[in-house]
């Protein structure tokens, strides 16, 4: 989007575009300053863009740049509306974000969590995090390995989450479950996944090997652009407020 | 003292973008500036070398759907139609800077540029500028490595051994179909490692791939040289970690050679600066502002008015650049020596249109680095597999996931604004797995359906759409491209599924996604899963 595109738009359109940017646009605002100020934020959002970037994809971005913005309008269509909610099977599906979150989503026969909890006779429906012992490669895991586990309350329109995981270096897994004071009902449960450790400068440069922390300081770890410290939310849009407490 | 090694890794990668029902297309543009600014000025510097006879080592992947559209004729004959449109635009821009001398050196630059473009391409290359690609691998100049098929992120697909098997197979056919050989390397798309993919790259005979540098750093058994040697896996792969030192003085555009003042500026083309009337002929769709190529400034600083081009100046800085770029690594050299048994090996993995296109003196720089290699005898270029022959494994381990992304993981590819993708991509593979399940042995009709099904479900997987999407450039385009391949995907599905497919509609599918042309549907059959 840039000015001339902006110009070839009506008023209404430029208003509601204005809105959809999150601009509070006073009724008698004139046209020039309304298309400045869309410009400003639109310009400032790709700043923010890059911004969140590290300098490698920073300059890999460069390579899909036409223009400084987007040529068609982002607002213009929602098309990830344009999939289906549901394809109506039961499954759990996690997702290793990094070390400290997963993305987790999950689909029902039925395409309605609130139909199956009905259906259950079922009081809640929770995310069930589950960490596990290791096992050698090969051996499957079952429930005699679970050292520990935490619910996260689910709404019945709920379909993803980003789960914090506390502990590195470790394996996990989610399930899906509808909990009523009798019984407990596991409809779906994923893979168990293995977490992977992070280690600070100073425990890179620990070893008892004198010789090996001199090799490992010609490293110049301190570029290491490494996620270390736990996000306090998770990068998630439409989270609420109450959900991102509960985490 | 020892010798050191230094890998230059080189990996040429643009997602599938062909629309020959637009008779021009924005985002066609990316491989036509790519191969301007890019792969023919990299060739260009590749015979330059020979010709002088600098001795030169590099290692290159260029990724499937690259080399799909490189020897598309369609595409080749819209890049000519680029070039000549640009050295249209160029006389136009000759007749209008006439007053000023002082653009005179640019414009000529910017001449000399396109018109050797538009020769090499035609005339040395007949339009299919592989070959030359081709003839510095079989002189064994370049060492050519394997990416996957459509550059999907294989960590977010590790619970779908089927697709990470597909983009594999499907990737060493295509390079076998053109280069005639099997790689034994990989590029990992995105440096994205998951502990076990290891095992798909060994089934297509790969023995060695690049890693970031905390896959390595962060294994269980420290390594002892770090990154300044392969690790082998428990499988006898070998992975080569990133020196992200080394790197960073090229990738940071602030701290690196790339941000010098006296190189040319990214941002400042006529296409944004000049009036829309006078600029609209050259715009794709004549009326949106974009990108021309023609940009006349340098970086000069952030505040006050950019100062002209100057090339012979950036010519000159260039070898300095090259020259401190050697300079800091054999001080490293020098310290490793006493903590070593082996030679080290600095690996240095960019992507290849970093060169050229972002920074326009990018292929200057790597033929300034080779001459002043040829000119010293402590470090020396080296293909991988001749390291690995030559030094036996001293380290062992296994890696850990990792990426060269954001903040070391996935965050880039799985983000707020595009974890809704992955539910419908997951899902398109099983459904072309339970289609080859209950079709195994396919001929006519079915076969292309299934087929042209395999391809829609490779390109939706490219790890392009997610970047574009969290990057905030082309998002719309992007989200697009994904919603066309899941409906296609899905259209032949239904189709298939209730009997009846619609022979002209695929017949148009198939004309248009012709990527992959010889790709077999059962590449999607069943695979056993282990951990």
């Amino acid at each position: 989007m840039n000015r001339e595109r902006l110009e070839a738009l009506t008023d209404e359109a430029l208003r509601k575009l204005a809105a959809l940017e999150g601009l509070d646009v006073p009724d008698d605002v004139e046209r020039i300053l309304l298309i400045d100020a869309i410009l400003e934020v639109l310009e400032e959002k790709q700043e923010e863009q890059e911004l969140q970037n590290n300098n490698l994809m920073q300059v890999s971005q460069k390579k899909y740049d036409l223009t400084l913005l987007d040529i068609e309008s982002t607002s213009e269509e929602n098309i990830e509306t344009m999939l289906p909610l549901s394809y109506h099977e039961t499954k759990i599906q996690f997702l290793l974000r990094d070390p400290y979150w997963a993305y987790v989503y999950w689909d029902v026969k039925g395409g309605s969590l609130s139909a199956l909890k009905r259906e259950l006779e079922a009081e809640n429906i929770v995310l069930r995090v589950l960490r596990y012992r290791g096992l050698p490669k090969g051996e499957q895991y079952s429930s005699a390995e679970v050292v520990d586990s935490f619910d996260i309350d689910l709404g019945c329109k709920d379909y993803s989450w980003y789960v914090n995981l506390p502990v590195q270096d470790t394996y996990y897994s989610v399930a899906l479950v509808f909990t009523s004071k009798q019984q407990e009902f596991i409809v779906s449960q994923s893979d168990v996944q293995y977490v992977p450790p992070v280690y600070s400068f100073e425990e890179l440069l620990s070893s008892p090997d004198l010789k090996q922390n001199s090799l490992y300081l010609l490293m110049e770890l301190e570029k290491l652009d490494i996620l270390y410290t736990k996000p306090t939310k998770p990068d998630r849009l439409g989270l609420s407020d109450e959900a991102l407490q509960s985490l | 003292m020892h010798k050191g090694f230094l890998i230059l890794a080189l990996h040429a990668h643009l997602p599938y973008v062909r629309h020959l029902e637009y008779e021009d297309f924005f985002e066609e543009h990316w491989l036509f500036e790519a191969i301007a600014e890019t792969y023919l000025p990299l060739l260009r510097v590749f015979n330059r070398l020979e010709q002088d006879g600098i001795p030169w080592k590099l290692t290159m992947s260029i990724s499937p759907t690259l080399i799909t559209m490189l020897e598309d004729g369609e595409l080749q004959r819209r890049y000519i139609r680029y070039t000549e449109r640009l050295l249209d635009l160029l006389g136009k821009e000759e007749e209008r800077t006439k007053g000023n001398p002082e653009y005179k050196p640019i414009l000529s630059m910017y001449r000399d540029l396109h018109e050797a473009n538009l020769k090499e391409f035609t005339t040395l290359y007949d339009q299919h500028i592989l070959k030359g690609i081709e003839y510095y691998c079989k002189r064994g100049r370049i060492e050519l490595i394997l990416t996957s098929a459509t550059h999907a992120y294989l960590p977010l697909y590790s619970s779908y051994p089927e697709t990470v098997y597909a983009q594999l197979i499907t990737a060493l056919e295509t390079v076998q179909g053109v280069f005639g050989k099997t790689p034994k390397g990989f590029w990992l798309p995105e440096m994205g490692y998951y502990p076990g993919v290891e095992s798909f790259l060994k089934e297509i005979g790969i023995t060695y791939f690049f890693t970031a540098t905390h896959g390595i750093l962060f294994m269980k058994d420290r390594p002892k040289y770090g990154i300044f040697a392969p690790v082998e896996c428990p499988n006898g792969l070998y992975a080569f970690g990133r020196d992200m030192a080394a790197s960073h003085s090229v990738w940071s555009a602030t701290e690196g050679y790339p941000g010098d003042f006296v190189y040319r500026d990214f941002y400042r083309d006529i296409g944004l600066d000049l009036p829309l009337d006078y600029i609209a002929p050259y715009l794709p769709d004549g009326h949106s502002r974009c990108f021309t190529g023609l940009k006349y400034y340098a970086i000069t600083g952030k505040e006050g008015e950019k100062q002209l081009y100057n090339p012979v100046a950036a010519s000159k800085k260039v070898v300095e650049h090259a020259e401190n770029f050697i300079y800091t690594r054999t001080n490293v050299l020098h310290k490793l020596d006493t903590l070593m048994d082996i030679p080290p090996v600095f690996v240095c993995p960019f992507d290849a249109e970093l060169f050229g296109h972002w920074w326009f003196e990018g292929p200057q720089w790597i033929e300034a680095l080779f001459r002043t290699l040829s000119q010293q005898d402590e470090l020396e270029s080296i293909h991988p597999s001749q390291y690995l022959k030559d030094y036996s494994a001293v380290q062992k381990g296994q890696p850990v996931y990792s990426s060269w992304g954001n903040q070391g993981y996935s965050e880039v590819w799985l983000d707020g604004g595009t974890d809704w993708l992955y539910r419908h991509t997951h899902k398109a593979i099983e459904r072309m797995v339970d289609l080859t399940d209950r079709y195994p042995d396919e001929k006519g009709l079915k076969a292309r359906a299934l087929n042209q099904a395999a391809r829609e479900v490779l390109l939706s997987q490219a790890s392009d759409w997610p970047f574009i999407i969290h990057a905030g450039t082309t998002v719309t385009y992007a989200k697009r491209r994904v919603l066309e391949h899941l409906q296609n995907f899905t259209r032949i599905y239904d189709a298939l599924c209730s009997g009846v497919v619609s022979t002209e509609w695929l017949t148009k599918l198939e004309k248009k996604n012709i990527v992959f042309p010889k790709i077999d549907y059962r590449i999607f059959r069943r695979q056993k899963r282990t951990r």
